[in-house]
């Protein structure tokens, strides 16, 4: 129905836009931010593919309005990596431990590992595979996952 | 899929989302988290044209002593129930069914509030407010109200509230004693919706005796249910003299509308129900028998 | 699936019978619909029903199959069609009456099929809502059997009955008043099978 303009901060970026109220945080900042590394898997909040952080927080991107995150922080996969584009310790481990294959869950699940090790930095393994149940993956079978969490953990 | 059109409206105060639900009618609904409506509304299977959202209105939030209990505003979302400590040592019952409430994403946004509402017969809020004999307080242009929970949960996804009626905040009675806690829910994978499941709170006087039990049922009917047969059996009788397996059967017989679907038959859920409630039963016990007294 | 509902009306079994063949009288009863046109044994109509969020809004038609009313029995089979595309539901239902004397008793029977997004649902929120409608539509017959219309009035065509969700057994009073019709009233049964052919159907699969 009737387009408002939302204003909110994408990875540090002053953003605004004028939506939809129906449009999801998903679709604005894959359509309107053109930032089309948070993924769409479900659609429903299940799937965990379009998790990113807003003020801090994992949530799911799909089950937000873009008008819901007026005035926030939100923190995408495009905004992990360093400045230099050196990735962050949980994308290097995913990479070292060979925890992608297609990559389609992994920025859901680079933002699920930050938001886990930053509210607890030494988790243990039962914590690990509790904290990554809302993250789906079809390729890889999750070990190499859990095991970059350990690693990820393990050198921060 | 994407949710059909709507609009958005965020008042300022809590009367004037009453005033806005008044004007706008049946077509209007209140959105707080949205974890649970938000799915709905994506998969079309409900539809809106307004949605007026509360789950920023400072009113709807916080966590207080008041009396004997401790009352959570309706918009206070699950993460921070999940980690408050007041809550831990007052309604440890909430903190241990928190982490069964989804996944930590939809705890961030997932309100009390909302889960009470949205009456999820398999929803774990809803099951420890029937459990411990909350109170809900509600607000509509009429005035301010407070329903049992043991006669707010009225059918699938249908409660006591009026149409325009907000719901406010929940107050849930602080156990004192010798108290024991429990939750044990089964599902197919951690975070989906419970194939069922028990809250279990009990307190024991000072010769091992029960002298209060709240065994709360989910995913096990059309609504939460309590297993008042199986309380009313273990009240006042000794510890000593109570196994977990009959409590468990006892449970499940109070049962009439145990639901068979996709994720399990009626019979199925009967079977795993009784022995959660066995389980939590035992767990609870151990607790409030080995526990100080503590108020 | 099958599901057995039953409902019990403060009048006669022939009183009972002839107010439950009559349409214009059961229709505004069931919660939520709305006849749209009446023609013979056939008819066509809305359900909307609400189920917490959700509302399903069913159109389709129903008609007699057999009536027996010196058996005081009928079967009617409904089709609808959710208009927001959620599905297909279509019911064949049968009612028997019994004779309780003063009152009558009403038994349903409703074999169910469902099609599209409802299919996922288990027999148990379908049930629940076939009883619950039930429930209300005998409680608003109940109030329209009390105090029954004074008389007919005819009306222009096309008829439509709306039965407000909220109506009051007084404004069902008006409606009847308003729009009693000289129309075949040897029709049809059973306001509660129109409603649970057409209501059901909605419940969510659970999804993750």
């Amino acid at each position: 129905m009737h387009e408002r303009t939302v204003r909110m901060k994408v990875n540090g970026q002053d953003t605004a836009a004028d939506v939809e109220p129906r449009t999801t945080l998903a679709d604005f900042l894959r359509e309107r931010c053109g930032l089309t590394g948070t993924h769409l898997g479900c659609e429903h909040g299940a799937c965990g593919a379009c998790t990113v952080l807003l003020d801090g927080a994992a949530i799911r991107s799909c089950l937000l309005f873009a008008v819901q995150a007026a005035g926030a922080e939100v923190t995408t996969v495009e905004g992990i990596a360093a400045a230099s584009g050196e990735l962050s310790p949980v994308q290097a481990a995913l990479r070292d431990c060979h925890g992608l294959q297609c990559g389609f869950c992994t920025p859901g699940f680079v933002m699920s590992i930050t938001a886990l090790l930053k509210a607890n930095p030494n988790p243990s393994d039962e914590e690990i595979r509790q904290g990554l149940s809302g993250n789906f993956c079809r390729c890889t079978g999750y070990q190499g996952i859990v095991n970059a969490v350990r690693v990820a953990a393990d050198t921060t | 899929m994407k949710a059909a059109s709507f609009d958005y409206h965020r008042p300022e105060s809590v009367d004037g989302a009453t005033r806005m639900l008044a004007e706008l009618g049946e077509d209007a609904k209140i959105l707080a988290g949205g974890q649970s409506l938000v799915p709905m509304l994506a998969l079309r299977l409900a539809f809106f044209d307004h949605l007026v959202d509360i789950s920023q209105l400072d009113e709807l939030k916080g966590i207080e002593r008041r009396g004997d209990d401790v009352w959570i505003g309706a918009a206070t979302t699950d993460a921070v129930i999940g980690d408050d400590e007041q809550i831990s040592s007052a309604v440890p019952l909430l903190t241990r069914a928190t982490p069964f409430v989804g996944h930590f994403q939809i705890r961030s946004r997932g309100t009390l509030g909302g889960s009470i509402a949205h009456a999820d017969p398999a929803g774990e809020y809803p099951a420890v407010a029937l459990a411990l004999g909350a109170s809900v307080e509600a607000v509509s242009p009429g005035g301010r109200r407070t329903i049992p929970a043991t006669e707010f949960f009225t059918g699938v996804w249908e409660t006591a509230l009026e149409p325009g009626e907000v719901l406010t905040g929940v107050r849930f009675p602080v156990w004192t004693g010798r108290r024991g806690f429990a939750v044990q829910e089964f599902a197919r994978r951690h975070g989906d919706f419970a194939i069922a499941g028990t809250v279990v709170a009990v307190a024991l006087d000072s010769h091992d005796r029960v002298s209060r039990c709240g065994i709360g049922l989910l995913g096990l009917g059309s609504t939460p249910r309590r297993a008042s047969k199986a309380e009313a059996a273990v009240v006042g009788r000794s510890v000593a003299d109570l196994t977990g397996d009959d409590i468990g059967e006892l449970a499940m017989s109070d049962l009439d509308d145990i639901p068979s679907d996709l994720q399990g038959s009626a019979s199925y859920r009967s079977r795993v129900g009784a022995v959660l409630v066995a389980r939590a039963w035992a767990e609870a016990i151990e607790e409030a028998t080995t526990e100080a007294t503590n108020a | 699936m099958e599901f057995v509902n039953e409902f019990r009306v403060p009048v006669p079994i022939n009183q009972a019978w002839e107010v439950l063949t009559d349409v214009e009288r059961v229709v505004p009863a069931i919660p939520g619909a709305q006849l749209l046109s009446v023609d013979g044994d056939n008819f066509t109509g809305t359900v909307k029903v609400k189920v917490g969020p959700i509302t399903m809004q069913y159109k389709g038609n129903a008609s007699f199959e057999d009536k027996d009313s010196s058996a005081h029995r009928a079967v009617i089979r409904a089709d609808g069609k959710e208009t927001r595309g959620q599905g297909n539901a279509s019911a064949v239902v049968t009612a028997e009456l019994k004779d309780e004397g003063e009152t009558t008793s009403c038994v349903l029977t409703t074999d169910l099929t469902i099609s599209g997004k409802a299919a996922q649902f288990g027999r148990g929120i379908l049930s629940d809502v076939a009883t619950k409608l039930i429930g209300q539509f005998a409680e608003r017959l109940e109030a329209d059997l009390v105090a029954p219309p004074s008389s007919e009035t005819p009306t222009e065509s096309p008829r439509t009955l709306s039965a407000a969700p909220q109506s009051e057994s007084g404004a069902s009073l008006d409606l009847l008043g308003v729009v009693a019709l000289p129309i075949a009233k040897r029709v049809l049964p059973v306001a509660g099978a129109l409603a649970a052919g057409l209501a059901i159907g909605y419940l969510l699969g659970r999804r993750r």
